[in-house]
């Protein structure tokens, strides 16, 4: 009789019992149920975590004072993505605004961009995104701000706002970049990596073929996928 | 029969896994994805190795695909990657084809059942994982 009852349990209610514990497990949230107050004052809770990168300062670039500045910014945004109690998507925009508002003396100026898509220009900022790694950032910037100074093809309004991007564009780089070394994970390069390049091959752009190919070619194109994500996590972290 | 149970074992130790790794825990994800293609490669030498299915070539390539796409549908439910609902209905699509040629043609209710339980609880999982 107990062995017949036992029979039935495992073999009728194991299913349905496995199910509903995968469902329960699935439904629970991690979310905090109490708020949390938001806390103004960043600086006075942060260990220094960035310092200012005075080797990227170049003699010839007035803006790049800002970048020295915006350290201070920094420093708190990356104490900001280290609290827990930021995760909440809302929290962490309504943290950023009073941050922005609290190191507005700190920020580069506004940057005239009107008529700014114009061969040249683009040319040079494009140059620079397009060839900077963390390696190089020092070397690439000064050399395209000796271009900028030496073009004589340039108005000093667009020599101005060149010089300022470039800036701008190097300091925000070097930063975010030592932010990424502070908390991301080798899972988390991985999986960063695995979202953009799925997120080119279905982007909703038109153009199905390189979804039909992927599909084609699973599960090949999966593992070729990962494979490349894997190799690219792990030369960043020799880096 | 054997085969089977092997392959059951093998894959609820998958489901398992990406089951802890939806939960939060640092690395079973990471785990998980790199889990993916040796479980896909387990597969692939389960059929091959299975006697009936060597007969019916259509069937073992049809029962790998939807199997494979199954598990890669999990893993980019897991990640919430770019594609999940794509490669979701397309797992469903293949597993469905192998139900309708597994009765009609070939007349084996045994591969169909094995579909039906993939469908049930790879897709029940790959839909439940939140976004």
């Amino acid at each position: 009789m107990l062995k017949t009852f036992k029979q039935m349990i495992t073999k009728k209610f194991f299913l349905p019992i496995t199910a509903i514990i995968i469902l329960l497990f699935c439904s629970c949230s991690k979310e905090n149920d109490q708020p949390i107050p938001l806390q103004q004052n960043f600086s006075t809770k942060s260990e220094v975590l960035l310092k200012p990168a005075y080797f990227l300062m170049n003699d010839k670039n007035p803006y790049d004072k800002y970048g020295i500045s915006t350290c201070s910014f920094y420093n708190d945004l990356a104490v900001l993505y280290g609290d827990e109690a930021y995760n909440d998507i809302e929290k962490f925009k309504e943290a950023f605004d009073i941050l922005v508002e609290k190191h507005k003396s700190d920020l580069y100026p506004q940057v005239d961009t009107s008529e700014y898509f114009e061969g040249l220009e683009d040319k040079i900022l494009k140059s620079f995104s397009d060839n900077v790694t963390y390696k190089n950032i020092k070397d690439l910037s000064f050399s395209i701000e000796k271009e900028i100074l030496n073009n004589s093809d340039l108005s000093d309004f667009q020599r101005e706002r060149l010089l300022c991007m470039i800036s701008m564009m190097k300091f925000s780089y070097y930063y975010n970049i030592e932010i990424s070394l502070i908390y991301g994970t080798f899972e988390d390069e991985v999986d960063d990596c695995m979202h953009s390049t799925l997120g080119q091959i279905f982007a909703n752009d038109g153009n199905p073929w390189p979804e039909i190919e992927f599909v084609a070619g699973c599960p090949a194109s999966y593992f070729w996928v990962l494979a490349k994500c894997v190799h690219q996590a792990c030369q960043n972290s020799i880096k | 029969m054997k085969s089977y149970k092997l392959e059951a074992v093998v894959v609820s130790f998958f489901v398992l896994l990406v089951f802890i790794a939806s939960i939060g825990i640092s690395y079973m994800k990471l785990t998980a994805l790199i889990a993916a293609p040796f479980l896909i490669g387990f597969l692939v030498f389960v059929h091959v190795r299975n006697e009936l299915l060597k007969k019916e070539i259509m069937l073992l390539l049809l029962a790998v695909l939807y199997k494979s796409f199954f598990v890669i549908s999990l893993v980019f439910a897991l990640g919430n990657y770019p594609g999940r609902d794509l490669l979701f209905g397309i797992s469903l699509l293949v597993a469905l084809l192998n139900i309708c040629l597994s009765y009609i043609k070939f007349k084996n209710s045994d591969f169909a059942v094995v579909a039906i339980l993939y469908i049930n609880f790879l897709g029940g999982l790959a839909a439940v994982l939140p976004r």
